[in-house]
C-alpha cells in the first residue's frame, strides 16, 4: 500500500510540476524563515549558560541618583567586589574584570598582533566562569602578575606551530614581558564575556594607579559574584544596600548623591541587559519577541496558503476519489492517502527548507551581528521542528479533503459532480487582507526607510569626509613630529592637529557668558590653524586662528549653533568663559557634523592647540587629507613610519568616512531587514493571491463556462475574476496606508535631519501589488477561462 | 440473488422533495443478465447505486446475497461492494495517473491481494480481454474503446458475482460498443450476475430481461427478445 501512496504521489507531482514547485517553494521559504528564528531564538536564550554555575552567577551594577541624574553601569569600583565576599556569607565566590575595551599590541620582532578583545581577570576566574582552560592550572594561571592566559586560536596566531605555553611576550612595546600561563579555549560565541587574552588582575595593581580600596574610586571592574543556593535575594539586597551606606552613600549625605548596587543574574545579560558597555550586543529581549510573533505569522500564514492552494487543487481529484471508493477503498484508507502525500509533500518542503537555511544563513548572521549554525543547533531540536513543521502542515492540509471524504457520497462524484467547496469562507478573505496589509504596510516603509539612508548619505555634513585620516599621538610634540615626517610625501596634502573628530569621541563642557545663562553645554575641540582647511569647513564671520601662542590662545571660535543656541546676531568679541577663564570669540564657522544625523549639531567651543594647557588630558590626533588613492596603501606608509618614529608607541588610526558610515550601521541594517521581511511578506502575499485565485477558479468553473456560452468576453471574465482580490486590496490600502504613514512619521521623527514622508510611496506601492496580483489572477484564471465550456458543462 | 421489496428513494432539499424510486420491487436470480431501460429522470441510476450498494434506501428492503442491507452503513457496504460486485461505468473512470496494469490492479490492491498474486491475476484477465501489449500505456493513450476494456478488465479481476454497467456503450461507436457487449455476453455466460442500465435497444437486445422505470415506478418486466419483437412490429 505504502508503495501504492507513493507512487500515486510522485506522479502527481510529475503531472502538475510547476504549481507543486510554487506550491513547495513557499512553504519552504516559511519553514526556513521561521527555521532560521528558532535557530536564532534558541542561541539568544542561550547566552551564558555554559557556566556550570549559571543560575547563581550575578553581575553587580551600580544605580546613581546624582541631583536627580539618574544613570546605571554595569560596572562597580574595585573594592566592592571583595568586601562583599568578606561581609556576606550567601556570596560564596567572586571575580573581576577589567579593562575590556583597550586593544592591546603584542610586539614580536618589531611587528605586533594587536588583540582587541584583551582583558584583566581575576585568578577565580576559572572558579566562577566553566571557561576552559586546555592548559595551565585554573586556580593558579592568574594569580602573579605579568602572566597571562590565551585562547587556543590567538596562540596558533602568535605562535603559529609551536607550543606558546611558557613564552614570553611584551605587550603594548613596554618594558614588562609576561609570561603565558594557560591556553584557554576559544571562547564560545553565547558568552557576555569575550575574550583572546587575560591578563592576571595583580597586573592591573603593578602598571597602573587604580584605587583598590575605595568604593568610589575607579569605577570600571565588572563585579560577578556566585551566590549560595539559599540565598534570599531580598535580605541580600538589604545587607547591600546597608554596606554601600556604610561605605559610600554616609559622604554624600545632603548632597542629593545616592548610589544603590543591584545583582544582575549573568544569564539574562543577553537578552534583558539594559546597561551600556558590554562586550556584545545586550538587552535583545524586544528583537527576540518581534522575531518570535513574525515567526509564528509566517508559520501560520504560509500554512495556510499551502493548505489552501492544495486544497483547490484537490478538487481536480474528485473523479480518483470517486472510482477508488467505488472499488472498495474504505474511507479510512481514503484518507489515510491524502495524509500521506500531504505529508510527503510537506516533508520534501522540509528537506528544501533545509537547503534555504543553508543558503540564508550567512545573510542572516550578516544582518542580524550573529553567529548562527545550522548544524550548531542541537538534534533534538531540528528532529522537534522536522516534526512540527512536516507533521502540522501536513496534517492540515490532509484535514480538509479527508474530512469532506467522511461526508462525501461517490454516486455524486461519479457523476461528475464538482467537488463541492463551502461557498463563503470568511477566514481565507481575512487572511487574505492581512497579508495584503502587511505586505503594503511593509513596502511603504521599506521605501521610506531606503529613501531616508539615501538622504543621509547625499546630505552634507559640513565638511569633507573624504581621503580623511587621523592618526593618535600621545602629545602634542609627538603630533608635530609625526605631522612633519608626514609632510615629506607628496601623496599627503593637508595637516592638522585637533583634540577630536568626527565620529570619535567628543568632550562637553559647560561655558558661561554674562549674558546667557545658565550657560550652554558644548563640545570643546583644541586644533591647530590648518584645522577649518584641512577638514574644508566654511568660516562663517571673523577669522580663524593665525598662530599657536601669544594672544591666540585668548581667542575661541564658536559654531553657529551655539551662536543659535546663545540668540547672538553678532557673536564676535563676546567673552564666553569655563571656571574663572574667559576667551573672546574672534570667528563663528558653519556647522559641521561631529555626531550621526540622529542627533542635531551641537554648540560648540574651538580653541588653539598651543601653549596653554587646557586640553592636556585629552589625546591630541593628526589629522591627514591624502589624495585619491587605496586607503591600503595610506594605511602602510602611515604605520611604518610610525614604527620607525616612535617603536614603542601603539599605532591608532580612523579613517573617517570609515567611522562615519560605521554610526549609520544599525540603520543600514534595519533597511536590510525591513528590505528582507518585505520580501517576504510579497512573497507569502503573492503566494495568497495564487491559492485564492486558484481555488476561486475551481469554485466558478460552472458559472465562467454558462457565462462564456452566454457569449462574455476573456476580458471580462478576467476582471470578473480579479474584483474579488482587488476589492480586498483595496481595503487593505485603507488600513495599511495610514498605518504605515503614522509609523514611518515617528520613526522619522527619531532623526534630527530626515526627510518628509513621501506620500508618492502609497500609490506606488498599492499599485505595484495591484499589478502583479492582477497579473497573477490572470495567469490563473485564463487556464480555466481557456477551457472548452463544452466540456465542463458536460461533466456537470 | 438480489431481491427487493417497496424499494423507495427520496431526496430532499430545503424546499423539494423527489422522489426518485417508489415502492419498487423486483428479484434477479444468480446468472441473468438484466437491462434497466426507461427516459432519463426515471430514476435508473438512482436504483443502480442502491443496487451497486453506493449508496441507501430510504424505504423498503434490498436483500442482497442473503443479507437485508438497506440500513447498513457505509463500512459495511464498501466491504461487501468489494468484494461481489464489478462496475462498469459509461465514462470509464479510469485515473488518469495509474497505468493499464495499475488501473485494474486497484482492486486487488483494496482486497490485500499480495504483489505477486496480483500480478498474475491483473495479467491473466489483460490476456483474456486482449490487451497484454497495452499494460504499461496510459488511459489518455488509448481509444475509448481499450479504455472501456480496460474498465471491463478491472471490473472482473476481483472475480466479483455481479457487474453493474452504466451505459456502458454511451461514449463508444457501434464497432466498440458491441465489443463491449459480446465481453460483457460472454461474462455472463461463465456464470457472471450482470446488471445494465441502458438507453440503448440494440444493448438491451443482449439481456435476458428488461426491467422498465418510469417516474421511480416498474412499467413492465419483460423478456428482451419478445420487446425487441413487439418494438419491431410498431
Amino acid at each position: 500500500m505504502f508503495v501504492h501512496f507513493l507512487k500515486t504521489t510522485l506522479r502527481k507531482f510529475r503531472r502538475q510540476p510547476l504549481f507543486a514547485v510554487i506550491n513547495l517553494f513557499g512553504l519552504a521559504t516559511a519553514m526556513a524563515v521561521c527555521f532560521m528564528i528558532v535557530l536564532y531564538v534558541h542561541s539568544e536564550h542561550g547566552f551564558d549558560r555554559f557556566h556550570e554555575q549559571s543560575d547563581n552567577i550575578f553581575r553587580l551594577s551600580m544605580h546613581m541618583d546624582i541631583q536627580g541624574d539618574l544613570r546605571s553601569e554595569a560596572v562597580t569600583s574595585h573594592a566592592v567586589g571583595p568586601d562583599l565576599l568578606e561581609h556576606f556569607p550567601e556570596v560564596t565566590g567572586m571575580t573581576r574584570v577589567a579593562g575590556w575595551n583597550t586593544p592591546v599590541n603584542i610586539w614580536q620582532d618589531g611587528r605586533y598582533v594587536t588583540s582587541s578583545q584583551s582583558m584583566y581577570a581575576e585568578s577565580s576566574f576559572f572558579d566562577v566562569f566553566s571557561f576552559k582552560l586546555l592548559r595551565g592550572n585554573p586556580q593558579t594561571a592568574l594569580t602573579e602578575p605579568f602572566s597571562v592566559v590565551i585562547t587556543k586560536d590567538f596562540a596558533a596566531e602568535l605562535f603559529p606551530g609551536e607550543n606558546a605555553m611558557g613564552k614570553m611576550i611584551r605587550l603594548d612595546n613596554r618594558q614588562e614581558t609576561y609570561m603565558i600561563t594557560g591556553i584557554a579555549e576559544n571562547c564560545p560565541s553565547n558568552s557576555h564575556l569575550q575574550f583572546n587574552l587575560l591578563r592576571s588582575y595583580p597586573t592591573l595593581r603593578e602598571i597602573s594607579s587604580a584605587n583598590f580600596y575605595e568604593w568610589d574610586a575607579n569605577i570600571n571592574a565588572f563585579t560577578y559574584v556566585v551566590l549560595a543556593n539559599d540565598a534570599d535575594m531580598d535580605v541580600l539586597q538589604q545587607k547591600t544596600d546597608a554596606l554601600t551606606h556604610e561605605k559610600l552613600n554616609y559622604k554624600y549625605e545632603g548632597m542629593g548623591v545616592h548610589i544603590r548596587l543591584q545583582y544582575f543574574p549573568v544569564k539574562d545579560i543577553r537578552l534583558h541587559s539594559p546597561f551600556n558597555h558590554d562586550m556584545i550586543e545586550t538587552g535583545t529581549a524586544g528583537k527576540v519577541w518581534v522575531f518570535s510573533v513574525i515567526a509564528l505569522f509566517v508559520l501560520f500564514v504560509a500554512g495556510f496558503n499551502y493548505v489552501n492552494l492544495t486544497i483547490a487543487r484537490s478538487g481536480k481529484r474528485a473523479k480518483e476519489v470517486g472510482v477508488r471508493a467505488v472499488l472498495g477503498a474504505g474511507k479510512d484508507l481514503l484518507k489515510k492517502q491524502f495524509y500521506f502525500e500531504s505529508i510527503f509533500m510537506t516533508a520534501a518542503g522540509f528537506l528544501a527548507s533545509l537547503i534555504l537555511v543553508e543558503m540564508l544563513l550567512p545573510f542572516f548572521n550578516q544582518v542580524m551581528q550573529t553567529d548562527l549554525n545550522m548544524f550548531g543547533a542541537p538534534w533534538w531540536l531540528i528532529a522537534l521542528l522536522a516534526v512540527i513543521f512536516t507533521g502540522l502542515f501536513g496534517f492540515l492540509a490532509g484535514i480538509y479533503p479527508s474530512w469532506y471524504m467522511s461526508r462525501f457520497q461517490p454516486v455524486k462524484i461519479l457523476k461528475g459532480e464538482f467537488w463541492q467547496m463551502p461557498g463563503r469562507f470568511q477566514p481565507r478573505n481575512m487572511l487574505l487582507l492581512i497579508q495584503f496589509v502587511v505586505s503594503l504596510a511593509l513596502i511603504v516603509s521599506t521605501i521610506v526607510v531606503f529613501l531616508q539612508i539615501r538622504y543621509f548619505s547625499r546630505m552634507d555634513l559640513g565638511f569633507d569626509d573624504k581621503n580623511l585620516v587621523v592618526v593618535l599621538a600621545d602629545n602634542h610634540e609627538n603630533a608635530q613630529l609625526f605631522r612633519h615626517r608626514m609632510s615629506e610625501y607628496p601623496l599627503f596634502s593637508e595637516f592638522t592637529l585637533t583634540t577630536s573628530f568626527p565620529g570619535g569621541s567628543l568632550y562637553v563642557e559647560g561655558i558661561e557668558s554674562e549674558d546667557i545663562s545658565p550657560g550652554i553645554m558644548a563640545q570643546r575641540i583644541w586644533v591647530d590653524q590648518q584645522f577649518l582647511q584641512t577638514m574644508d569647513v566654511r568660516l562663517d564671520t571673523g577669522r580663524f586662528f593665525v598662530a599657536d601662542a601669544g594672544p591666540e590662545t585668548e581667542y575661541v571660535l564658536i559654531n553657529r549653533a551655539f551662536e543659535r543656541k546663545a540668540g547672538w546676531a553678532d557673536a564676535i568679541g563676546k567673552n564666553i568663559g569655563r571656571e574663572g577663564r574667559t576667551y573672546r570669540i574672534i570667528g563663528v564657522t558653519d556647522d559641521f557634523h561631529m555626531q550621526s544625523l540622529h542627533n542635531e549639531v551641537e554648540p560648540m567651543v574651538i580653541g588653539v592647540l598651543g601653549s596653554r594647557r587646557q586640553y592636556a588630558q585629552l589625546p591630541v590626533w593628526v589629522m591627514i587629507r591624502f589624495d585619491e588613492t587605496s586607503s591600503a596603501e595610506v594605511l602602510s606608509i602611515l604605520q611604518e613610519e610610525w614604527i620607525r618614529l616612535f617603536p614603542d608607541k601603539t599605532f591608532n588610526y580612523y579613517f573617517i568616512s570609515e567611522l562615519i558610515s560605521d554610526l549609520y550601521v544599525d540603520d543600514h541594517s534595519f533597511g536590510r531587514l525591513f528590505l528582507a521581511f518585505t520580501l517576504l511578506a510579497i512573497l507569502i502575499a503573492l503566494l495568497g493571491v495564487l491559492g485564492l485565485s486558484a481555488f476561486m477558479a475551481r469554485q466558478r468553473q460552472k458559472e465562467i463556462s454558462i457565462r462564456k456560452v452566454l457569449g462574455a468576453g476573456s476580458g471580462s471574465l478576467v476582471f470578473m475574476m480579479s474584483a474579488e482580490i482587488l476589492k480586498w486590496l483595496m481595503i487593505a490600502a485603507v488600513i495599511a496606508l495610514p498605518l504605515a504613514w503614522f509609523y514611518m512619521e515617528k520613526w522619522l521623527a527619531g532623526f534630527a535631519y530626515s526627510i518628509s514622508f513621501p506620500f508618492w510611496t502609497m500609490g506606488a506601492s498599492l499599485l505595484a501589488l495591484l499589478l502583479i496580483a492582477l497579473l497573477i489572477v490572470t495567469f490563473q484564471s485564463m487556464h480555466t477561462i481557456r477551457k472548452n465550456p463544452a466540456e465542463v458543462l458536460s461533466s456537470e | 440473488m438480489i431481491k427487493t421489496v417497496d424499494l423507495t428513494k427520496v431526496f430532499r432539499t430545503e424546499e423539494v422533495e423527489t422522489t426518485a424510486l417508489n415502492q419498487v420491487s423486483f428479484e434477479i436470480k444468480e446468472g441473468e443478465f438484466v437491462a434497466i431501460m426507461g427516459p432519463s429522470g426515471c430514476g435508473k441510476s438512482t436504483l443502480l447505486n442502491i443496487l451497486g450498494l453506493l449508496d441507501n434506501p430510504s424505504g423498503g428492503e434490498y436483500h442482497f446475497i442473503d443479507n437485508e442491507v438497506s440500513n447498513y452503513s457505509e463500512k459495511q457496504r464498501a466491504n461487501l461492494r468489494k468484494r461481489n460486485i464489478g462496475f462498469v461505468f459509461q465514462n470509464f473512470n479510469l485515473i488518469d495517473e495509474l497505468s493499464v496494469f495499475e488501473n485494474v490492479e486497484l482492486p486487488l490492491i483494496y482486497l490485500g491481494y499480495s504483489a505477486s498474486e496480483r500480478r498474475k491475476r491483473v495479467e491473466e484477465v489483460l490476456e483474456q480481454m486482449g490487451i497484454m501489449h497495452r499494460k504499461n500505456h496510459f488511459p489518455l493513450q488509448l481509444s475509448g474503446g481499450q479504455q472501456q476494456r480496460v474498465a471491463v478488465c478491472r471490473a472482473v479481476v476481483a472475480r466479483p458475482h455481479i457487474i453493474l454497467a452504466d451505459e456502458p456503450t454511451g461514449n463508444l461507436d457501434s464497432t466498440h460498443g458491441d465489443e463491449v457487449m459480446n465481453l460483457l455476453e460472454e461474462l455472463n455466460k461463465n456464470g457472471t450476475t450482470i446488471i445494465m442500465v441502458t438507453h440503448s435497444q440494440r444493448d438491451a437486445s443482449y439481456a435476458q430481461r428488461i426491467i422498465r422505470l418510469f417516474d421511480g415506478q416498474i412499467v413492465t418486466e419483460d423478456k428482451s427478445t419478445e420487446f425487441v419483437l413487439t418494438s419491431a412490429a410498431h
